[in-house]
């Protein structure tokens, strides 16, 4: 296989992995912080496109033409939205449901996805097909040594690094990321520590689906091209990433991010004459793991008391 | 030496149960009946008005003890009502098919019922096996050797087999890790499908029809100028395949298998120290909920004569699970009601087929939230009608 | 010294870590056939874990336990079960919505008829099942309540505490085991109502003939009126062994509970 060939897996296996492992921390924070699964949580990346989309057709209607601008507002009025949708959710849906059966929970997180995916499939104008999403980025191409790089890919790498970064640094040096994590294990000791549950859970939420803003900016300034049901795949294996992982790790999350993204370059290599294949291959190796290590690969659950 | 047993409750008087029956099966009969989208919404209107003033005046319990009170005579009534009810529509199609799909999803939400509301295993891969038994009716139907009739429990087999593939993860994992498993491998099901061409594809596969003695069900009855649409053939086998599943998961929830399912849903720790064998219990309920699911796959198949992976997403996995959950977790009754509603509602409400899911979706959550139980939970066990210990 | 008497249940050098937490430090314990044991201790001094790693919930760390001459070390729950050992736990663990009946029978698992035939197709075989069934686990109710035998086909959420406590007791006690693991019962019930139950039990062992009951137990006024022996474990380690009132006098074990001066708080 030629470098450059190489090169593009390369790139497309990272970008994957970027994606994923955002919506993975997401679904790990939820799921620290309240034991719930989201199940919602792909739909509202995908909602994050749309609202991405939209606020750009906004911006152009409004006058705003100038590239970075209009990516920098898109950005940030996806993340506004998409903080505010998490918040209503916890508020609204997921904490009076604390103390109902788990698979309530599931359910009804099960349910609001199904409303997000419906929702943009019939209100949003001409929904129920795909949308083109805009070419914010340079699309020059770089030469790194042998191999040619586009800018776009960089750029985007580098924005999606840097917000597993910040969350990552966030959870881990603010004091903010305490509370989270003390929250995360051990509700009730938190609580008498005089730490707000209520505000951490909304805060959480509007964390995580903040990760999930970047993912829809992201994927769709990557694919160009954004559909109601992308959310649906995408939770999906968000969430194998984020339980292969082991719930509950923020690492867990990225490292299953990144093994997912692996497992589907691997299966499109292998296979190059059916790489949809690839999606079967990772779901695959995803029961294996899961059969081989019932708790994740990080697993970080605490046992219970007997 | 007996301890002096308490006066049992009185018995409820099956005037309560026929009574309930016969509004039941009125009202759907308009409901069937009635075209015009005002007039369903009005009686939809009227419906929820009469259930919320029978509950009031507390006549939902009654019918419900009623139902049970009088077992025998309720269940053979209910199957002659729901005959003639079909009888009534013998020269439509639609209603027939209608009805036909109503009773295969509550086959199908039967054995779901087998994981999920007696084991406590969270399958949402339902609508997987429902696509295995319809591919085994559609590739293994084209043996001729093979009689149609058979293919219904060789679906049901091959559903099991194939969803035992998912037994290790399912026995080593609990909770939201089994619902991953199982979503996992709905997709990986509809995704190969969709891929591997030698299944159709895409585009799916023919099937033939069902034809039991020589007699092929796809002809419609011509007796002495009385029409019968031939989806009545369907419908009458569908009847009897559904009172035997009924009847058959009746059974084993009333009996020490049953009590062993509960408990291992109930608190496997605890049942590990009184002996249960959570591995067995857990394998017996997979794989013959799977078995059932199959088995409605594969008549699924044969009425409708064609499937493609379409019929068979994670998101009508979701269905089914809804409709377990809204008609009462282990509820045998929930599931009959709640199928009907679930499967003739949007077909009526023309207006809202586009919008089924989200209303579905609406619903559900509203359910959730106000009434977790659903609308017929599942009652405590009687191993026999009118035995107490 | 009783020479006569055989040891049921020893354990040797059992010790249990959770990553580094040492619950269980080299116990060596042995229980006599027939006596009513009394395990006490202060909070997480390793009670619960040693029921829990004999039960075969968790696997000792290393040690090991002999039962009635045989090795059960590292066994599953089902096997210490059709072993003859049957428990209870500290944190209720009924079946709320499933009839006391039920509940009953759960612990009587091991003896039920789970055929195809019998539980689907000969359905008066299981009838007679049934009722012989329910009369067992009425004569075993009425030794701890007769009202409660007749209460059978009720939810046991709509029990009161204790007679939750007393379904359990006798879910463990419907198979009819030789040792019974009794971790404190007496959660959740007044002095009054664990008297009575302790007299129940008393009179049921007495009847049985063959029973040993190992108590966990933070009443001390139980643990002296009902055992015979006592072992009081601190920091997963045994720091004495006898009756109540050699363990009550010792040292060691004052200090374990109060630090010093607990002779007014343990008399």
């Amino acid at each position: 296989m030629s470098p450059d060939i190489l090169a593009q897996y390369f790139v497309s296996g990272l970008m994957l992995a970027m994606i994923y492992s955002l919506v993975a921390v997401g679904f790990t924070l939820f799921f620290g912080v309240l034991d719930i699964i989201h199940f919602a949580h792909g739909d509202v990346f995908m909602v994050g496109a749309f609202v991405a989309l939209t606020s750009f057709i906004g911006l152009t209607l409004a006058g705003v033409n100038i590239v970075a601008l209009q990516l920098v507002l898109m950005i940030v009025v996806t993340i506004a939205a998409l903080a505010l949708l998490g918040i209503l959710t916890a508020r609204l849906l997921v904490l009076p449901m604390k103390g109902a059966p788990a698979l309530n929970v599931l359910l009804m997180t099960m349910m609001l996805g199904t409303i997000l995916r419906e929702s943009v499939r019939l209100f949003y104008p001409e929904g129920a097909n795909p949308k083109a999403f805009p070419h914010l980025l340079p699309t020059a191409s770089v030469s790194l040594g042998n191999i040619m790089v586009r800018i776009d890919n960089i750029i985007m790498l580098a924005i999606g690094a840097a917000t597993i970064v910040g969350v990552s640094l966030l959870i881990n040096r603010t004091k903010l990321g305490l509370a989270i994590r003390a929250v995360a294990q051990d509700e009730e000791t938190a609580k008498t520590m005089g730490i707000n549950y209520t505000l951490i859970v909304l805060v959480t939420f509007g964390l995580g689906s903040a990760l999930a803003a970047v993912a829809g900016v992201i994927s769709g300034l990557y694919y160009n091209e954004i559909n109601f049901s992308m959310g649906l795949m995408l939770g999906a294996i968000g969430f194998s990433a984020a339980i292969t992982g082991g719930l509950g790790s923020i690492y867990g999350a990225i490292l299953g991010g990144i093994l997912f993204a692996v497992l589907q370059i691997i299966g499109a290599v292998a296979m190059p004459f059916a790489s949809a294949y690839k999606d079967v291959f990772a779901f695959a190796v995803v029961i294996v793991i899961m059969t081989w290590r019932p708790t994740g690969l990080i697993s970080t659950l605490s046992s219970e008391r007997v | 030496m007996r301890a002096p047993p308490e006066e049992p409750p009185a018995r409820k008087s099956v005037f309560f149960g026929v009574g309930g029956l016969l509004a039941a099966m009125l009202y759907l009969a308009l409901v069937l009946r009635v075209d015009s989208q005002s007039a369903i919404l009005g009686l939809l209107a009227i419906g929820a008005t009469g259930v919320f003033i029978a509950a009031r005046l507390d006549l939902i319990s009654a019918f419900r003890q009623s139902y049970r009170d009088n077992e025998r005579v309720m269940d053979v009534l209910s199957i002659v009502a729901v005959l003639i009810l079909a009888a009534g529509f013998h020269n439509s199609s639609f209603i027939l098919f209608l009805l036909t799909t109503v009773l295969i999803n509550i086959i199908a939400c039967l054995g779901l019922n087998l994981q999920f509301g007696y084991a406590g295993m969270l399958n949402f891969a339902g609508a997987a096996m429902l696509g295995v038994g319809g591919y085994t009716a559609a590739l293994l139907g084209q043996n001729a050797a093979i009689p149609p009739i058979l293919l219904l429990p060789l679906g049901g087999l091959f559903a099991a087999v194939i969803g035992s593939i998912l037994l290790p993860p399912m026995l080593r994992t609990q909770g939201h890790y089994s619902a991953v498993v199982t979503i996992a491998f709905n997709l990986l099901f509809t995704t190969f499908l969709e891929v591997y061409g030698g299944f159709g594809g895409t585009q799916g596969l023919p099937v033939q029809s069902m034809s039991l003695l020589g007699l092929d069900f796809n002809d419609d009855w011509k007796i002495n100028g009385f029409e019968v649409a031939f989806y009545a053939n369907y419908f009458v086998l569908g009847l009897m395949l559904t009172v035997i599943v009924a009847a058959v998961v009746r059974r084993m929830e009333r009996s020490w298998i049953g009590l062993s399912l509960d408990a291992v849903r109930l608190d496997e720790t605890s049942a590990r120290c009184f002996g249960v064998n959570i591995a067995l219990w857990k394998a017996v309920a997979f794989m013959s909920g799977n078995f059932i699911i199959g088995l409605a796959g594969t008549f699924y198949a044969l009425m409708l004569g064609y499937i493609a992976p379409t019929n068979f997403t994670f998101g009508d996995s979701l269905i089914l699970v809804t409709i377990i959950i809204l008609g009462g977790l282990g509820s045998i009754w929930g599931v009959i009601l709640t199928a009907a509603i679930v499967i003739i509602l949007p077909e009526k409400l023309q207006a809202i087929q586009e919008y089924r899911f989200l209303l579905y979706a609406i619903v559900v959550t509203f359910v959730l939230l106000f009434q977790p139980g659903g609308l017929l939970p599942r009652a405590p066990r009687i191993f026999f009608p009118g035995w107490r210990p | 010294m009783n020479t006569g008497v055989q040891i049921l249940l020893s354990s040797r050098q059992a010790t249990k870590r959770f990553g580094g937490v040492i619950a269980l430090d080299q116990l060596n314990l042995d229980i006599f056939r027939r006596e009513f044991f009394g395990v006490i201790g202060p909070n997480g001094s390793g009670k619960t874990t040693l029921f829990n790693t004999l039960t075969g919930i968790f696997p000792l760390t290393s040690g090991s336990f002999v039962y009635d001459g045989r090795d059960l070390t590292n066994s599953t729950p089902q096997q210490v079960c059709r072993a003859g050992i049957a428990r209870t736990f500290q944190r209720s663990r009924v079946c709320l919505g499933l009839s006391v009946f039920d509940n009953l029978m759960i612990g009587n698992h091991i003896f039920l008829d789970h055929g195809v035939w019998s539980n689907l197709i000969n359905r008066k075989l299981l009838y007679r099942q049934l009722e012989e069934m329910a009369e067992r686990a009425r004569t075993l109710l009425m030794t701890f309540d007769p009202k409660l035998a007749g209460r059978m086909g009720e939810l046991v959420g709509n029990q009161p505490m204790i007679d939750r406590r007393r379904i359990e007791i006798c879910r463990a006690l419907i198979s009819a085991p030789k040792l019974l693991l009794l971790d404190e019962p007496s959660a959740g019930m007044t002095q009054r109502e664990m008297h009575e139950l302790m007299d129940n039990l008393v009179e049921f062992k007495r009847r049985a003939g063959d029973l040993t009951i190992v108590l966990i137990e933070h009443e001390m006024k139980i643990i002296e009126r009902v055992t015979d022996r006592c072992a009081v474990l601190n920091f997963g380690r045994k720091i004495c062994e006898g009756s109540y009132a050699q363990v009550v006098a010792n040292l060691e074990v004052q200090e374990a509970y109060l630090g010093t001066n607990a002779k007014s708080v343990l008399a």
